[in-house]
């Protein structure tokens, strides 16, 4: 009985702590009634369509945007957030990042709980595309200005605009310099991310768009390590084993490039490994020369971008459909730019 | 008489068949594909084993008393970020990251076995609690980026080698010759299998079943410390989200060794034997160039198949 008692006791705090980490902003709030907060959102939302446009410096002034990350636990997500929350500082709105932990119940009881908390826009992630749609559809009727940030939903016509890198391009970028390096023929291993992910996928496709243009070049292993780093060493290790011959590892992210990189380096061997996401082990490592190079997709303007628009709708105005930010090459030429 | 002769019979196939059944892959491997029979590639087997080995000892030992061990993958992330923090070249000798990590999986490990023991909290429970507050922890203490710039020395540790033997295979032989000396050598050991045996037996017979509890779940807490700091190492950073779902490999390292999840029973060499087991075929499903995901699906078959003959064996006793 005591048992059964202090494992709801625990399930409670669990989900308390949940609803906590979105209420605590609303203690500045004073609207009590779930339904009497979106509507009087609505309205306050048209008396403040007098805010003028040309005024940016400041018309973000006592607005409140959430930004809800997918899961924040790599460099480049917290590089969106803080590029979020700068960008939030400059025009005088209040930034919250929400973490989102890979679990799209998570995210969805965060925005549900952010909806009744009176904010201005949101910013999402989406943890599923699909799975997202639910609650963003509820974002939509409470009339909250939404754009959807490093990942699109399943159905863009529910948010104004997608602000993003492209993935697409950056990863052609990789392939092309990595086998520009490699004078356009030899070995190479590719390490993808999580099979079925968005993310591995497009770059999947760009990397054999390339691969088709360099017929001197032979893919000899392709494998997953579903973007960890450990898994990566792991596979590289047997790689380095099985083959001697390899010229170029092409890591589908800067993580598991570093974790080839490492097994190469235990094993005596170096060769050009190339990643993306330009984490700041990969530029140390750039810079080092134990890799070859990786491609920045601009994180802090993603998050910046993304704030700017939605305090744009929230303020009345339109905004492009699209937004996709810069990649850069990083090599041991520019890495200094980066660090 | 005849009845204890089949009894018999079955503990030593169930025993003895494991290693014969390793034995035969291993030599079916080695003679279809020339790159598993490489020395060096024997060699990074073991080494991949390694850390799976060392916290299959620590599951080891809380499954033999009936529990489970949910929050060890999350304390190897936990352990490795606060040891990377102390392991800046330059900064602490090398002892400082060591001692840290052990002592962020000893506590973590002691709040499970007070949950346990005195909190009469069911092990599940409990160690999915600290699996999410380790887990926690290991992000607000890296700041949610990987901890970098890690010291050669603090490096060379996990990434090293002795007369051609990887480092890692040493501490998963010592971690493995400590656990059999503790199991089989000191009367703590056999308390652990007699509590596992029959929880309330053990307490009559004045066994200090809450305290034994705790130093077993401590004892485990230690293990994924000691992982946590070999990972940091082995991949040069302190990564706040290493070691997810390492619990899984453990407890099926654990089951292939034979080791009962009703608990009371298992042998220490069947663990060594489980954690070669899971490396070599990981190793055979990358040299054949298989899909990573069907990996997944081989580890749970194959504990399917070991929980089976578990359940078998034991219904043959009866």
């Amino acid at each position: 009985m005591r048992t059964k008692l202090l494992a709801f006791l625990l399930t409670g705090i669990l989900t308390g702590t949940m609803l906590a980490g979105c209420g605590s902003n609303a203690a500045e709030e004073t609207k009590d009634d779930t339904a009497e907060t979106v509507e009087s959102k609505e309205a306050a939302e048209t008396t403040e369509e007098s805010a003028d446009s040309s005024d940016t410096a400041n018309s973000g002034e006592g607005k409140k945007y959430a930004i809800f990350i997918a899961i924040n636990s790599n460099a480049f997500t917290m590089s969106v957030g803080d590029g979020a929350v700068d960008h939030g500082k400059e025009i005088g709105a209040e930034v919250t990042v929400f973490d989102g932990k890979g679990d799209q119940d998570t995210q969805v009881k965060q925005i549900e709980t952010c909806i009744t908390q009176g904010y201005d826009g949101f910013v999402i992630e989406p943890v599923s595309s699909d799975g997202a749609i639910p609650v963003i559809k509820q974002g939509q009727e409470a009339g909250i200005p939404m754009v959807t940030v490093i990942q699109e939903c399943a159905d863009q016509s529910l948010v104004s605009s997608f602000v993003g890198a492209d993935h697409y391009e950056a990863s052609v970028i990789q392939m092309e310099s990595t086998l520009e390096k490699l004078g356009g023929k030899g070995k190479i291993a590719i390490i993808n991310g999580q099979m079925g992910t968005t993310g591995q996928i497009q770059i999947t496709e760009a990397f054999n768009t390339v691969l088709e243009k360099y017929p001197d070049v032979e893919v000899v292993e392709e494998q997953s390590a579903n973007w960890v780093i450990d898994e990566a060493l792991k596979i590289t290790e047997t790689w380095l084993q099985k083959y001697d011959d390899i010229d170029a590892i092409v890591g589908q992210s800067d993580a598991m490039a570093l974790g080839a990189m490492k097994a190469c380096q235990d094993a005596g061997t170096q060769m050009i490994i190339s990643g993306r996401d330009a984490v700041p082990d990969a530029l140390n490592a750039i810079e080092a020369g134990t890799m070859y190079c990786s491609i920045n997709q601009g994180g802090p303007e993603m998050g910046a971008k993304s704030i700017e628009f939605v305090n744009k709708l929230a303020n009345g105005e339109t905004v492009e459909e699209s937004y996709y930010t810069t990649n850069t090459l990083v090599t041991a030429e520019n890495v200094a730019d980066f660090k | 008489m005849k009845k204890e002769k089949s009894f018999n019979k079955s503990t030593v196939l169930r025993d003895y068949g494991l290693v014969i059944i390793f034995l035969v892959v291993v030599i079916i491997l080695a003679i279809v594909t020339p790159t598993f029979r490489k020395p060096m590639n024997l060699l990074n087997v073991i080494k991949q084993a390694s850390v799976n080995g060392i916290l299959a000892f620590g599951m080891m030992i809380v499954v033999i008393t009936g529990g489970i061990d949910l929050s060890m993958g999350s304390i190897v992330g936990f352990a490795g970020v606060c040891a990377a923090l102390f392991a800046h070249p330059g900064e602490y000798p090398l002892i400082v990251p060591i001692v840290i990590a052990l002592i962020a999986g000893g506590a973590i490990g002691f709040i499970n076995g007070v949950g346990v023991s005195y909190g009469n909290l069911p092990p599940f429970i409990i160690t999915l609690g600290t699996m999410s507050i380790a887990r926690g922890l290991a992000l607000v203490f890296s700041g949610g980026v990987p901890v970098i710039d890690m010291s050669e020395s603090f490096v060379a540790i996990a990434s090293g080698s002795l007369f051609g033997i990887p480092y890692l295979s040493y501490y998963f032989i010592g971690i493995a010759l400590i656990f059999a000396f503790v199991l089989n050598k000191l009367v703590f050991g056999r308390h652990v299998y007699m509590i596992g045996g029959n929880k309330i037996a053990a307490k009559v017979s004045g066994i200090n079943v809450k305290l034994n509890l705790l130093v077993v779940y401590t004892l485990s807490g230690l293990c994924s410390g000691l992982a946590g700091f070999l990972m940091a190492s082995r991949t040069n950073q302190g990564s706040p989200t290493m070691g997810v779902s390492y619990e899984m490999d453990a407890v099926t390292a654990v089951v292939i060794g034979g080791v009962s999840m009703s608990g009371g029973a298992g042998k220490w060499y069947g663990v060594v034997i489980g954690a070669l087991f899971i490396a070599v075929i990981e190793n055979a499903l990358t040299i054949f160039g298989v899909d990573p995901n069907w990996k997944q699906v081989v580890k749970g078959v194959i504990i399917i198949g070991a929980v089976l003959l578990d359940v078998k064996s034991k219904g043959k006793k009866e």
